[in-house]
């Protein structure tokens, strides 16, 4: 196939707004695409946003239902925004680079670390942390699932891991043990607690199907 | 882990997006960010702009385009793995994708990211290779297109010059009778970097193999093809390269031949080739199943 070949098929390409479980909350973004791709060179516009390297922007970020300001560095990754500028120290940081599962977090209801993502890149993002599956004082049935199960010892995975059982039951109202597997295999526990982790992900997953409670 | 500073970039459009990297004297562009942060924090690279895809909409769709599949650089890998038109039209895309890291990993990175940090163990690059997939790429001087395969000219270098964008993959639906498949080596079970890895495609007619491609992944700087392999399946019937036929265990040993691959801390390079031949064996069988029966396991998913 030659080098530089003209690819005509793809020239009039329209979004069909496919979902993609979206970024695009914020306003603005439409149309506009389809245009720029056929004018690559065109002159950048005032649409573009730009933050500053060493100065704070307030950016607005939308944590367990309530929408925050923040002042930030773009260098701080949302870890860092949670715990240290917020105070939402459920949030637990332990490998920093994406290997442990520690920091999960919802963001627009699917897991990811916070640790790999720039606080800047989740505005307009829905985000929820371990605190924001309370009900007031009391715990959600996730978290409930993970006492009645013991599914921890030292703790300091515990909220990565009920976040990503989270995730999965939100998505997939009845997890096969595979799924299971699949769905906690980015959350190391050093203390070994996965045979109780996975089966609090199960009573989780029962719980909200409004079967669970006994046995 | 600390991060230096930068300027952080969110354009909308593509044409934004090259005119920043234009200006920049060395910005990046940010995608999932599961290569680029790790990198930052570990201070390998320092970039004085980092340019956000986040917000550039056509960058994140899959359409069908005439006979093609059109997917976005910034579609994530599980957005590959539950699209209805992915899994229908191209399964062993998705089945690629689903090997790749974790489930949080899956949310974040991009096929695009993964294809540009064009490591040598990058995870779609085989299977896109072997269904013979282009690029478009997009920079100041307008658009291009060129064959993935090109796209790779070393291990984490690509062709793609300063200030150009990969914009999206463009996959040719496989006709009828057409099968593939990728299997992957890795040492455990999920966040698991690929050893070694073999995509195949194979489209049969009239109960012949008329055409074959083997692509490997992790055993070379760049995903390597094999075309001796290709040559032996090409024009033989079926019933010749059925499992468990001496000329399969000729073609997996072609596959392994035409390897290059490294000792590294994953395995030693007379391993790798082992695997390589093992999995060159697996992938064509299931392929090769697939188009004669024109069903992927698994395919109709959650
Ligand atoms: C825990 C963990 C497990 C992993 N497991 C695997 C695995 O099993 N298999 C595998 O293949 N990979 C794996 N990876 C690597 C990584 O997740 C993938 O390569 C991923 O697809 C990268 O995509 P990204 O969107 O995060 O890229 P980013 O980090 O955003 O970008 C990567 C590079 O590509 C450039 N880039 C991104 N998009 C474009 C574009 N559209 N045009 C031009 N340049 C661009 C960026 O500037 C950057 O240099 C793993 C990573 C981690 C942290
Ligand atoms: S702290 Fe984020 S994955 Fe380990
Ligand atoms: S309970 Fe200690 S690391 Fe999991």
């Amino acid at each position: 196939m030659a080098k530089n070949q003209r690819d005509k098929d793809v020239e009039t390409t329209e979004s069909t707004g496919l979902s993609r479980r979206g970024f695009l909350t914020r306003v603005g973004v439409g149309a506009v695409s389809v245009a720029a791709a056929k004018s690559a060179t065109a002159q950048p516009t005032s649409r573009a946003q730009a933050l500053p390297a060493t100065e704070l922007s307030r950016i607005t970020l939308n944590i367990n239902g309530r929408q925050r300001q923040v002042l930030v560095e773009p260098r701080w990754t949302l870890s860092h925004v949670l715990r240290e500028e917020l105070g939402l120290t459920g949030t637990k940081v332990g490998c920093d680079r994406g290997e442990c599962g520690a920091c999960t977090i919802l963001m627009n209801g699917v897991p990811r670390y916070s640790c790999l993502t720039l606080a800047v890149e989740a505005e307009g993002v829905e985000i929820v942390t371990v605190e924001g599956l309370m009900d007031r004082e009391n715990l959600g049935p996730t978290q409930e699932a993970f006492l009645t199960e013991d599914a921890f010892q030292c703790g300091y995975c515990t909220s990565g891991q009920i976040m990503a059982v989270e995730g999965l039951v939100r998505n997939n109202p009845d997890p096969s043990v595979d799924d299971i597997r699949t769905g906690v295999s980015g959350n190391l526990c050093r203390c070994g607690a996965y045979a109780h982790i996975f089966a609090a992900a199960q009573r989780a997953a029962a719980e909200r199907q409004g079967v669970g409670g006994e046995s | 882990m600390y991060i230096s500073d930068f300027r952080y970039h969110r354009p909308q459009t593509l044409a934004e997006a090259v005119a920043l990297l234009e200006t920049s004297r060395d910005g990046v562009l940010l995608a999932g960010g599961t290569d680029l942060l790790v990198d930052l924090k570990q201070g390998k690279r320092f970039h004085e702009d980092v340019i956000s895809l986040t917000r550039i909409e056509e960058l994140h769709s899959i359409e069908l385009h005439g006979d093609s599949l059109v997917i976005g650089a910034a579609v994530t890998h599980n957005q590959l793995i539950h699209s209805p038109l992915i899994r229908q039209s191209c399964f062993a895309i998705s089945e690629a994708a689903a090997t790749i890291g974790t489930e949080q990993i899956r949310n974040t990175a991009t096929v695009g990211g993964n294809l540009c940090t064009a490591a040598s163990c990058a995870d779609t690059a085989p299977i896109l290779i072997a269904l013979e997939a282009r690029v478009e790429l997009i920079g100041g001087r307008g658009r291009r297109t060129l064959a993935l395969a090109n796209l790779f000219v070393d291990h984490r270098r690509t062709a793609l010059e300063k200030c150009e964008i990969l914009s999206r993959i463009i996959v040719p639906v496989p006709p009828a009778g057409t099968g593939a498949a990728f299997e992957k080596f890795g040492l455990r079970q999920a966040a698991n970097i690929s050893v070694a890895s073999v995509a195949v495609m194979v489209r049969v007619v009239d109960q012949r193999c008329e055409r074959a491609s083997f692509v490997m992944g992790a055993v070379a700087p760049t995903p390597r093809i094999s075309g001796k392999a290709a040559g032996l399946v090409e024009g033989r019937p079926v019933s010749q390269v059925s499992e468990g036929s001496e000329l399969l265990e000729r073609v997996a040993r072609a596959v392994a031949d035409d390897a290059a691959p490294l000792d590294d801390i994953r395995g030693s390079a007379a391993f790798r080739r082992e695997v390589t031949a093992t999995l060159a064996r697996r992938a064509f069988e299931k392929a090769l199943s697939r188009a004669v029966t024109g069903v992927a396991e698994g395919q109709a998913g959650r």
